[in-house]
């Protein structure tokens, strides 16, 4: 009986699955954003490779490639910032320096329309969003940390902020569900209808004709 | 996840609806003007009947109806798959 798993021994799992199952919504995201790099390098690829390798010269599988090994190590450096910061910590974070928050959210905000004017154009305000809130995330995480460096007691303690923060909370996670889904499904619904569109040849004539 | 799999079936179920309503409203507005307007909102296609009226009458067939039909099907599907339980 070898092979019977012993009882309160649990059967050791790769570590990356563990994350993936850990972190599903993570995942998901970067996965998805890698899948449309890489549709953005090979449809530009395939359009003209000429031009392709006049703009970005090299191969096309070292940018294949190269684009994979970035977007893993982000997907590492995301999921380890999840995993040393579960949800009750990064409230009392939140909670405990009401002041740097405010701050660096007002100044997030300023900026993110800079930001979107900047790389957000071509489709590409969602990815531009997410890394730049996680950058905020991450220079407000350090302020926190030298702030309480500086401070050892709490000097502020707002009723008002501590409510907006649990809502915040509580909020957040299904607007980010529902924004993502709604950005999924208008993708979705183009690749099933352009493929429906080739398998049938359709030439858009009954359109033409209501337009018309 | 499964959230997400439900918000992005039924948004893809709406939004199909949405264009085949679209669609539906054209038509009738093209043929019969205001008053088919009207009838468009009170009146229901018919899933297989309008398309085929369409057909007669345009002489083409509505193949962007069926397309957005199935986009809805699809997406139906998707809903479905994530409403189950693990």
């Amino acid at each position: 009986m070898e092979n019977e798993i012993q009882i309160g021994h649990e059967p050791k799992q790769n570590w990356f699955l563990k994350q993936i199952k850990k972190y599903p919504l993570i995942t998901f995201t970067v996965g998805f954003l890698l899948l449309g790099q890489l549709v953005i390098i090979f449809a530009s690829y395939f359009a003209d490779k000429s031009l392709f390798f006049e703009r970005y010269g090299l191969n096309i599988w070292f940018w294949a490639i190269g684009i994979l090994i970035i977007y893993f190590l982000q997907w590492l450096l995301v999921v380890y910032v999840a995993s040393k910061f579960p949800r009750e910590k990064l409230k009392q974070i939140f909670f405990k320096h009401p002041v740097a928050t405010i701050i660096m959210f007002v100044l997030f905000i300023t900026d993110l329309p800079y930001r979107l004017a900047e790389y957000g154009t071509g489709g590409g305000w969602f990815e531009t969003i997410l890394y730049y809130a996680f950058l905020a995330f991450l220079w407000w995480l350090f302020v926190c940390w030298f702030s309480s460096k500086i401070f050892k007691k709490q000097r502020f303690q707002w009723r008002w902020y501590q409510k907006t923060i649990e809502k915040i909370f509580v909020f957040l996670p299904i607007a980010y569900k529902i924004i993502f889904g709604l950005i999924l499904a208008v993708v979705i619904f183009f690749i099933i209808f352009y493929l429906i569109t080739f398998v049938f040849k359709y030439s858009g004539q009954d359109l033409k004709i209501l337009f018309s | 996840m499964k959230t997400i799999g439900k918000v992005i079936g039924y948004l893809i179920l709406i939004g199909s609806g949405i264009l085949m309503f679209i669609f539906w409203l054209m038509a009738m507005s093209s043929w019969l003007g205001l008053l088919g307007t009207i009838l468009a909102f009170v009146l229901c296609p018919g899933l297989v009947i309008f398309p085929i009226v369409f057909w007669i009458i345009e002489g083409v067939f509505p193949a962007f109806y069926f397309i957005v039909w199935g986009v809805g099907i699809a997406g139906l599907i998707i809903a479905s798959i994530s409403s189950r339980d693990e």
